[in-house]
């Protein structure tokens, strides 16, 4: 039995079941058939994934939201300027070069299996890495992120000799 | 849908699954429980992690390594890489790559994240991308004069 919801929640191997599954009868036609070897391997694959895959990804500016990929929310990815990001997201211009992140508490996970209906689920990141994407080069920059809260972020990006500068930022949270 | 390069949502692995029969052993039933995490976990992660990963060393220079998400049999050469100058690279991805039936499809980085490894304190690597197939890295010691040196190169597209 599955024993975790998945994203926004890490399910590692032992959430897949149990360890090593093994077939009922031999592999006739391995075209046709899935087999335990097959379920072992995409199980532990699956939970190696789930352990070190970032929760959200997010290239953005203080008003722009250029492409944002977040693990729980399956259907889209974000193109948004001034605000139109999703509701569990905000973007706040904190000063020149400085931006903060800030998440949902909560967020719609996966769908209950017995009743589809998706659940609602705790968001919680424990560490981040942030990086500015120079949209023109020599800018030299020199960025840091600082977790403020476990759904609260801030990222400041300096240029060299010139200080504080508003450049894109991309951020991957884990 | 196929995989990578495109990167399927859940709902491309099809619906929710329900059991025939409830699962009675473990070791030998796999269950509607284990495959909806298997999809769900699998679509949260392709969207997520990045489609590239290059480890490049400015003094060689060349790429030492290369895991591409859409080329899982490793059969693909390595990017195309520029040395531009001192600190100063440019690689630039193709504009299609081939999915798992064979067909082209657009790719294009959209985000990059790029780490020094194993150099002194304070160096520090600036990706930018202003073209549409390129990302380029300048790289700056901690007096910003520029410098090669190994960088773990992650490239985020679609």
């Amino acid at each position: 039995m599955a024993t975790v919801s998945g994203w926004p929640n890490r399910a590692g191997r032992n959430n897949f079941g149990v360890d090593d599954m093994e077939d009922e009868r031999r592999t006739v036609d391995s075209r046709k058939e899935f087999n335990a070897d097959q379920a072992n391997l995409l199980f532990g694959q699956d939970g190696a994934l789930g352990l070190i895959a970032p929760k959200a990804v997010f290239l953005a500016t203080d008003t722009t939201l250029i492409y944002g990929a977040f693990s729980w929310d399956q259907t889209r990815y974000f193109n948004e300027t001034s605000g139109g990001w999703p509701s569990y997201f905000t973007i706040v211009a904190t000063g020149t070069g400085i931006i903060t992140f800030n998440f949902a508490s909560t967020v719609l996970g996966r769908p209950d299996d017995v009743t589809g209906t998706p659940q609602s689920e705790p968001l919680t990141f424990a560490m981040g890495h942030a990086q500015a994407n120079l949209s023109s080069s020599g800018n030299r920059t020199r960025t840091t992120i600082v977790r403020n809260t476990a759904i609260s972020f801030t990222t400041s990006v300096i240029r060299d000799g010139t200080g504080a500068i508003d450049q894109p930022v991309m951020v991957a949270l884990f | 849908m196929s995989g990578y390069p495109n990167i399927p949502t859940r709902q491309d692995f099809g619906p929710e699954m329900e059991n025939v029969r409830p699962p009675v052993m473990p070791t030998r039933d796999l269950s509607a429980g284990q495959m909806n995490l298997s999809f769900w976990q699998t679509a949260g992660a392709g969207r997520t992690l990045p489609q590239a990963l290059i480890l490049f060393d400015g003094t060689i220079p060349g790429i030492v390594s290369q895991s591409l998400a859409f080329d899982p049999r490793q059969e693909l050469g390595n990017i195309t890489f520029v040395d531009n100058g001192v600190g100063d690279y440019t690689f630039t991805f193709a504009s299609t790559y081939k999915d798992q039936r064979g067909a082209d499809v657009a790719f294009a980085p959209l985000g990059a994240i790029a780490v020094p490894q194993n150099v002194a304190a304070g160096v520090e690597a600036s990706p930018t991308l202003i073209s549409g197939q390129d990302v380029t890295i300048e790289v700056v010691d901690a007096a910003s004069a520029p410098l090669d040196a190994i960088i773990l190169l992650q490239v985020w597209g679609g």
